[in-house]
């Protein structure tokens, strides 16, 4: 082990990796800062650099860019009422409050300590949880594997969505995207209408970058602002006030962690989900409720450790079971399988060497966010103030790019559009983008296993609840199934308190 | 929101009916086994499933014929809109006769220019701009970025 350990120190240490790792940082920072560019268009754009490095450097610049962008998300945030990424995106109203209380240095400066934080407790139970999780992943047959991403999926679909029958809808469309080329059982091509392009499916790294990148740049131009009013900065220290703060709120610091420990390891809810989540929980435990959405510090200290713990945590399902639990880890397994790394239980033994190098750098790279948060938070306002008008162009070539370098093909440049067209129109129309992300990712696993499963069993349904393990998912599965229609039966049968229905960024 | 809805409701009920009718004409396994067809077949009856859904939600809270504009824009940002689509479609369509290089160019300035950035940052910028992704892409990364002109 510590042979190993050793080895991957030095591979860290290489000047080239080092720099890989800085820039990286630096990306993360500037794209989670910017509204709309989120840390998994980030990630998608990233995909052709990471395909010309090494596995290590690879993987260690994708996890700095995704912890530096999800604290910089927490930036506009505080600057200008808009969050970074879908993140942030909780504690929006209460970092803006208290910057009109001319303490947005402050709140910056706890957001840079609770988001290390948070990644911190991640590492550590990533380090924990994988080797843990991967004995238990070894009994796992077609059935399991089966109900897991079926609940991955029911999870996106009906809990991490405000309205569940749209949920199911993306859900559905990504599935049947991932049906799109030659089928597994038979070698049959589905819904090619003649096009070879599409003999090899949809190409997951184009669309995701026209889901996230194209989509939101005509969101942007269709909003029309060009330059968004910040709040101001004020003067003076912040590491040692922001300390303070974050220590007098360790309580919510340590049980916004758990938290995002729990919405990591749990298919289907990421970062967002795990920073909501911890709001609530915040908010129920206060002594101050009052204070929520009108600055309330716990609700800031909280959130922002859930949407970093949660991040680590993420990687443990990806890795062990080759279930993604978000967009972003969904292109971290896409990452995986072009460097010849195929997730499972094998792959702690067989890729020690780069797995313990990734558990080096979870540490590493949250403990660079303290110097770079602190310096990103300073040159703030100039990265908010960027004027939007030349950003949008650039970001549009870097996604027609970004799609044509993963196969040197224009047709992917097409499809980049139609998927960014696509999002924008569902999006506008209340359907969630992230759960088509996650259907055309874990399609062809599900149906696979259930194939697989279907056919060992001769057709008779029981046999996929007959092992001990494949009884629990499943039965979890059709609780989350069975949830919003118990609370749609709940509210048809007291129709007179209509709430609302509650509206949310994701 | 109730009218688009309905309507989102109504197409994603076609495109499930469609997707099912479409899969139940794939060959199936020997054996009697399901075959490539039987996945895509469940996908179609969600689909229609839900779309009939939403198109029962918007009637049952009586908003059917009731429903604001998805997206509030002026003339002006719709068309920045489509020409961000044109920009798209015009460089698949010219980029291997024009090539990488000044149909990036062309692009990136024209788009700033009807994005209301003064016309000579708009050059300036974009110049440097397609120098840099020139040097990221194709130097660095070894894209093979189409010459055309200049190639």
């Amino acid at each position: 082990m510590t042979e190993l350990i050793l080895k991957s120190l030095m591979a860290l240490a290489d000047p080239a990796v080092i720099l890989v790792i800085l820039l990286a940082a630096f990306y993360g920072l500037f794209i989670g800062a910017i509204p709309g560019l989120t840390v998994t268009m980030a990630v998608a754009l990233f995909v052709p650099f990471a395909v010309f490095l090494d596995p290590i450097p690879a993987l260690a610049a994708i996890i700095t860019l995704q912890a530096l962008g999800i604290f910089a998300g927490d930036i506009p945030a505080a600057l200008v009422r808009m969050p970074g990424t879908p993140a942030s995106a909780a504690y929006v109203g209460d970092s803006y409050a208290l910057s009109q209380q001319g303490q947005a240095r402050l709140v910056l400066g706890v957001d840079v300590l609770a988001s290390a934080l948070g990644g911190l407790m991640g590492s550590v139970a990533l380090i924990a949880g994988a080797s843990m999780l991967a004995e238990f992943a070894l009994t796992f047959s077609s059935y399991e594997i089966f109900w897991l991403a079926l609940l991955g999926l029911s999870t996106t679909a009906f809990i991490a969505t405000a309205t569940p029958l749209k949920g199911l809808v993306s859900v559905a469309l990504g599935l049947l995207l991932s049906t799109v080329g030659i089928d597994i059982t038979l070698g049959f091509p589905r819904f090619t209408y003649g096009v070879p392009f599409l003999l090899g499916g949809i190409s997951f790294i184009p669309a995701m970058i026209g889901l996230f990148g194209v989509s939101e740049i005509l969101r942007t131009v269709l909003r029309g602002e060009m330059h968004l009013a910040y709040a101001r900065l004020e003067r003076g220290p912040s590491f040692l006030p922001a300390l303070r703060t974050v220590w007098r709120h360790r309580v919510n610091a340590a049980r916004g962690g758990l938290i995002g420990l729990i919405s990591g390891v749990l298919p289907g809810a990421g970062a967002d989900i795990g920073a909501w989540l911890a709001y609530g929980t915040s908010r129920r435990f206060s002594r101050e409720p009052q204070k929520f959405g009108k600055g309330s510090m716990e609700a800031i200290v909280e959130a922002g450790v859930a949407n970093n713990s949660d991040l680590a945590a993420e990687w443990i399902p990806t890795l062990v079971f080759g279930i993604p639990g978000d967009a972003f880890t969904a292109v971290v397994l896409g990452i995986l399988m072009m460097k010849g790394m195929r997730p499972g239980p094998a792959i702690l033994h067989n890729y020690a060497d780069v797995l313990v190098a990734v558990y080096i750098t979870f540490i590493l790279a949250n403990l660079l966010m303290v110097p770079l948060g602190f310096l990103a938070v300073r040159a703030s306002s100039q990265m908010v103030r960027l004027p939007r008008n030349v950003l949008m162009p650039a970001i549009l070539m870097m996604c027609v790019v970004g799609s044509y370098a993963i196969n040197n093909s224009l047709f992917d440049v097409g499809l980049m559009l139609a998927m960014g067209i696509l999002g924008f129109a569902l999006e506008a129309l209340g359907f969630p983008v992230a759960p088509i992300v996650l259907g055309l990712v874990l399609g062809p696993l599900l149906e696979q296993n259930f194939m697989i499963s279907l056919i060992k069993s001769e057709g008779n349904l029981a046999l996929f609840f007959s092992r001990p393990v494949s009884v629990v998912l499943g039965v979890l599965t059709l609780l989350v199934w069975f949830l919003p229609l118990a609370s749609l039966a709940w509210r048809l049968a007291r129709p007179r308190k209509a709430t609302p229905e509650a509206v949310r960024e994701g | 929101m109730g009218a688009w809805d309905a309507l989102a409701g109504v197409l994603l009920a076609l495109l499930g009916s469609y997707v099912f009718l479409a899969a139940r004409t794939f060959p199936n396994l020997s054996g009697g086994y399901p075959g490539p067809g039987l996945f895509p077949q469940l996908l179609g009856i969600l689909l229609a499933f839900s779309g009939a859904g939403l198109v029962l939600n918007s009637l049952l809270a009586g908003t059917l014929f009731r429903g604001a504009p998805v997206v509030k824009a002026s003339s002006r940002e719709v068309i920045g809109a489509l020409f961000v689509v044109l920009a798209v479609v015009v460089y698949i369509l010219l980029v291997e006769r024009l090539g990488f290089v000044p149909l990036t160019f062309l692009i990136l300035a024209g788009l700033m220019v009807r994005l209301g950035v003064p016309g000579r940052w708009s050059v300036a910028v974009g110049a440097a701009l397609t120098v840099l992704l020139y040097l990221l892409f194709a130097r660095l990364l070894r894209v093979p970025l189409p010459g055309g002109l200049l190639g």
